[in-house]
This record gives C-alpha cells, sequence and structure tokens, in this order.
C-alpha cells in the first residue's frame, strides 16, 4: 500500500480510495470515483464457469499502468493486511478485480468504465477546452444520494435552451451493453493469426480536430476521434451474452448547433484494407460556419463493415431513450434507472446507448 | 450437472450389466477378430450440455418448450437435452493394439415451440408446433487402442473440428421485432475444436461384423474446456 501511496502522482487518491472502500465509512465506490480522478475497470463481472464473480469481498486492486499480459494487483487478506500478488488473464477473470487508472485529464473526470457517478464533491476544472460557458444552476442528483431529485427522462427536445439549465456542461455518450447474436466474426483458426474470438472496435468520426484541407480545399478525415476495442470470447460469443461495454464514445457532444458523427461496429483482424468513407457536416449554432468532411479511414480488417451509421446530436439525444425497433433495456450503476433503447438488432452485435450530462460548475448530472 | 450425473449412472449400471454377462459366458468367448482395416457405424441417444442456453428448460403440458423470456423479448432457443446421434468411421490398425480412426459423427437435438402473442403495432405471432435444430457435426481423428487382446474393449481418445448449427426464433412484441435464423459455419465462422474420449465394448461377433456399444464424451476445447455432449450408442463394425 505504501508502494503505491508513496506514487501519488502515479495514482492519486488511491489511498484515499482504499480507505474508504474497505474501512466502512463509506462502503461504496461510487461515492469515491468523483473524488478522486480515477478510472475503475471491472474487466469480467463472469467466471469461466459462467457464475456472477462474487464481490461481497473485497477486489484485488490493479494499477493500470503498463501494457502487459501479467501484472501486480493489491489484495486485503483477512488478517486486513495488503499483499501483493501477480495477476494474469486468468486470475482476474475468476477472481473480483478491479483495474484502477489515472485520470489526469480533469476534464474527462467524470469518465468512468463501471461505475457511474455523479454525487460529486470537489468541482472540475471549469478551464478545459471541451467546456462550453454558461451559468450554474440546477437541483443536485446523485445514486444514493441524499433526497436525489430525479429529472424527467427526456430532456432532450431538441432545444438547447432547455437542456443547459444555464450551466457550464459536458454532455457524455457511452456504448452501454452489447450483445451477441451467435456470430463468429473470425473463423476457429487462421494460419495469418486472425482466428479465434472476435476484436469488435467501436469507433466515432466527428472531428472539428482532426480535419485537413487539401490544395482543392477539400477537408478531410482520415482518422478515427475515438477507437475502442471490445475482445469477444467464442465462447461468450456463442451463448448470445450480453455484456457490459461501458465505452465512452463521446465525452462532450455538444448541443448547440448541426453536428454529424459517423458511427461505426467493425472487426479488426492484422491484415486486410477496409476502408470507410462517408461524410458528416457541422454547423454551428450561431450559423457562422459549417462545413463538409469528408471521411475515409483505412482499418485492418478482411470484413465487411458491422454497422455504419451516421447519427446527429439533433436526434441522437431525443430518440436514445425511445425504443428504436428492438425494444429497450436498463442501463448500469447510474444508468440504471432508465429504460435505453437497443439499437441495430439482428445485427452481429446490438447495442445501446447511454448518455448523461453534467453541470461541471457545480458538479450535477442530468439524464 | 444433476442430468449430467444421471447420465453417468445409467452408463455405470449399463457396462456393468455387460461386464456381469461377460463374466458368465465367460468360457465361451473367443477373441474377436481384427484386421488391418475396419469400417464401424454406430447410431443412438446423446445429451447435450449447451442446448439449454443456460436457463432451466420449461415445458408445457403437451411438451412443447415454454420460450424464456429477457429484456429482448421471447427466444426461443431451447432444445431437447437427449438428442439422437449417428457415426460412420474408418479405422486402420497401426499394429499390435492400436488404432487410428477418422469419423464423421452428429449430434441433434430438437426443441418444440408453439407460442402466440402480439407486437405493439398489432401483429399477430403464431408459432404452431415448431421445432428448431441445434446440430453438432464432428469431424475426428481418433486413436483407439485395445485393452487385453480379445479385442473387446477400446479405450480412445481424439481430437475433432466442429462445425455448429443452430436455428432460433426471437419474438420482442415490445419492439415489432421477430427473428428467425439459423447460424451455421458459413454464415457464422461456427466452428470450433473439440476433444473426444471414450470406450467400446464388443459383445456378439459373426462372421467379419461385430456388435458392440460405445459411449464417448465430447469436450470443446478451444474455449474451456466444457463439456458439450456426451453420446451412446450401439456400434456395428466391418472388418475387412
Amino acid at each position: 500500500m505504501s508502494e503505491i501511496s508513496d506514487e501519488s502522482s502515479n495514482y492519486p487518491n488511491l489511498k484515499y480510495y482504499v480507505h474508504n472502500r474497505f474501512s466502512g465509512q463509506d462502503p461504496s465506490i461510487i461515492d469515491f470515483y468523483d473524488k478522486a480522478f480515477l478510472s475503475f475497470y471491472l474487466a469480467y463481472d463472469e467466471n469461466d464457469d459462467d457464475q456472477i464473480i462474487d464481490t461481497s469481498s473485497p477486489p484485488t486492486l490493479i494499477p493500470s499502468v503498463v501494457d502487459a499480459d501479467t501484472g501486480l494487483g493489491w489484495s486485503l487478506s483477512s488478517e486486513n493486511n495488503w499483499s501483493l500478488d501477480t495477476i494474469d488473464e486468468n486470475s482476474v477473470a475468476n477472481n473480483y478485480s478491479i483495474f484502477v487508472t489515472a485520470e489526469f485529464d480533469n476534464c474527462s473526470t467524470y469518465a468512468a468504465p463501471v461505475v457511474f457517478n455523479i454525487a460529486a464533491e470537489e468541482n472540475i476544472n471549469s478551464g478545459c477546452s471541451n467546456i462550453f460557458g454558461g451559468i450554474s444552476s440546477g437541483p443536485a442528483y446523485g445514486w444514493g444520494g441524499a433526497n436525489p431529485t430525479i429529472p424527467a427522462a427526456n430532456k432532450y427536445d431538441g432545444n438547447c435552451n432547455d437542456l443547459k439549465y444555464g450551466g457550464n456542461y459536458i454532455r457524455e455518450v457511452y456504448i452501454g451493453h452489447v450483445k451477441s447474436h451467435n456470430v463468429q466474426m473470425d473463423r476457429l483458426v487462421s494460419f495469418t493469426g486472425n482466428g479465434g474470438g472476435s476484436e469488435v472496435q467501436f469507433c466515432r468520426a466527428s472531428s472539428r480536430e482532426q480535419i485537413t484541407v487539401d490544395s482543392l480545399n477539400n477537408i478531410n478525415l482520415s482518422n478515427w476521434d475515438t477507437r475502442t476495442l471490445m475482445y469477444w470470447k467464442r465462447k461468450e460469443i456463442r451463448k448470445k451474452r450480453l455484456r457490459l461495454a461501458a465505452i465512452k464514445w463521446d465525452e462532450n457532444w455538444s448541443c448547440e448547433g448541426y453536428e454529424e458523427q459517423l458511427f461505426v461496429i467493425y472487426e479488426e483482424d492484422n491484415e486486410g484494407t477496409l476502408t470507410i468513407g462517408d461524410s458528416v457536416s457541422f454547423e454551428n449554432g450561431d450559423s457562422t460556419y459549417s462545413l463538409d468532411v469528408n471521411v475515409t479511414i483505412d482499418n485492418k480488417s478482411k470484413d465487411q463493415v458491422i454497422i455504419k451509421r451516421t447519427r446527429t446530436n439533433q436526434e441522437f439525444f431525443v430518440v436514445n431513450l425511445l425504443d428504436q425497433g428492438c425494444g429497450g433495456g436498463h442501463g448500469a450503476g447510474s444508468f440504471g434507472d432508465r429504460i435505453w433503447g437497443w439499437q441495430d438488432c439482428g445485427t452481429p452485435f446490438q447495442y445501446n446507448m447511454w448518455h448523461r450530462w453534467i453541470d461541471v460548475t457545480d458538479n450535477t448530472t442530468y439524464f | 450437472m444433476k442430468k449430467c450425473n444421471t447420465f453417468i449412472s445409467f452408463l455405470v449400471l449399463f457396462f456393468l450389466n455387460f461386464a456381469y454377462s461377460q463374466e458368465v459366458t465367460k468360457k465361451q468367448i473367443s477373441t474377436f477378430p481384427s484386421s488391418l482395416f475396419e469400417l464401424n457405424v454406430s447410431y443412438g441417444i446423446q445429451g447435450n450440455f449447451f442446448v439449454d442456453y443456460g436457463e432451466s428448460v420449461v415445458k408445457a403440458a403437451d411438451g412443447d418448450i415454454i420460450p424464456f423470456r429477457d429484456a429482448f423479448g421471447f427466444n426461443l432457443y431451447q432444445k431437447e437435452f437427449i438428442g439422437d446421434y449417428k457415426a460412420i468411421r474408418f479405422s486402420t490398425r497401426l499394429g499390435g493394439r492400436n488404432f487410428l480412426e477418422l469419423g464423421y459423427e452428429v449430434g441433434t437435438n430438437r426443441g418444440e415451440f408453439s407460442i402466440i402473442t402480439q407486437t405493439d403495432s398489432g401483429t399477430r405471432v403464431v408459432v404452431n408446433d415448431f421445432e428448431l435444430d441445434e446440430v453438432n457435426r464432428y469431424f475426428s481423428l481418433t486413436y483407439k487402442r485395445g485393452l487385453g487382446k480379445t479385442n473387446r474393449w477400446f479405450l480412445l481418445g481424439a481430437v475433432s473440428y466442429l462445425h455448429l448449427e443452430s436455428s432460433t426464433i426471437e419474438i420482442s412484441p415490445s419492439a415489432n421485432f421477430i427473428s428467425v435464423e439459423e447460424s451455421n459455419p458459413t454464415n457464422s465462422y461456427l466452428e470450433e475444436l473439440a476433444g473426444q474420449l471414450g470406450v467400446q465394448y464388443y459383445f456378439y461377433n459373426s462372421g467379419r461384423f461385430s456388435l458392440g456399444l460405445e459411449t464417448r464424451a465430447y469436450f470443446i476445447i478451444s474455449y474451456g474446456p466444457e463439456l458439450e455432449t456426451w453420446s451412446f450408442a450401439p456400434i456395428l463394425k466391418y472388418n475387412f
């Protein structure tokens, strides 16, 4: 423990977390999350025998500091002593283990791969470039907080003035749950190394930041803004598993103006070229500018794209809580009190998306 | 696990019975013939441990499976635990009591469903006595070794390339969504690597023909290992 706390620059507030998590003063890691610049990731919620992993005992805490197949994790013994153990894929898959990652970007403090919370006490740095200006107001809302005020399920009527509450806000969008449809994306065996489970990539192309302008003044985009891998074992696919993805797809999708984003799911291979092309457009809220961006992104895949959709901010937040032809499912954590519409049913991976918007002046979250 | 224990108990009793029969007729038993090549076929039953899809199989009074329901709606996935089993194999003797065998084995489990429901848009959905299949096809390479010198008992182990076929229906009334589909190796890469362990016992011989019983446990080894099916079947062998 001391080794971790001594490296506070690498593991800010981890000691605080551990203390509160296990001393009984604050049994929930939920409240902690927004007090520290950490995020937590539960890699497996079921073990190899398909049993829900027991979370009643303290988890093994694994600081995420390097990319490796094995690492070190801190475990609390029955004698209340911390020990440092070597962990690997197998131990993580069969024991309650939480990866802890330092979030150095204050602007993304609210991102939590598994634990979504709201009841924050300290103010976020409002100097973040991706936070819009405004005036703070609105009721505090926290999962498990005192007298929570639950706002109406859908505040997104398309009118940004209704949405803003006059606050400085960010608007986050997540890939929530994903369900497999018993379609393996790779062969069992591949002599080129592509066999086995499926490496499913969830991508977003929007980009006011990454565009380039060519000699003909065409505006082009050739990189994803976000791309997150979700690995599916063959077993999980065959059993039509419903899994928690909790992938932050967009950390701040603005409300003002018109903004299209390209939503893409594809399966990655180590060879082949899958060129995904489309166009997305933007229009500033006060019509000071508009852009048409040509999207051409090369990816390594031998397959066709699984899902490619153009979403706009003016339709997404209006329909995201509605049945979009596939029914709906509850979210997890603080998203759990709402039904989020399943999307693209009948495809190999159907999913729902969760969104929330956070008044960063007083750390109030709205859905 | 309960199904598995019942199945194992049944097999143990069955083989004990034959062992007893063997003891009684011991003096009359001669060594069964063994030649360089063998062709054997078998047809019997198998229990499939996957086809409940992790949910209890609940049946209506007429024996039809009642679809289990989740957040998506009605899932017509499950099949009967007991299904039929067919196999054809060609063996060659490597020398002594050792054999190498190429085999094609098929296990089929079926589930019959009846359901009447209505989507939110008013469309009535009727599934009437509809049978859905789960088919496992094993392409196997088996090593088999005789126990003793009578050519009656054999132990075997195998690796198999497994093709899976699964037909399912999903009905989501609230979403006005209905899916009827078959997933197979062609459209969904449903293929796995499997292993086998088994026993064969021959109790009757006439000329080049021998009649016996066999049981095999099939495991998925590309993920797992996980017990997939357990077969039990009479086997007819022809010696070339």
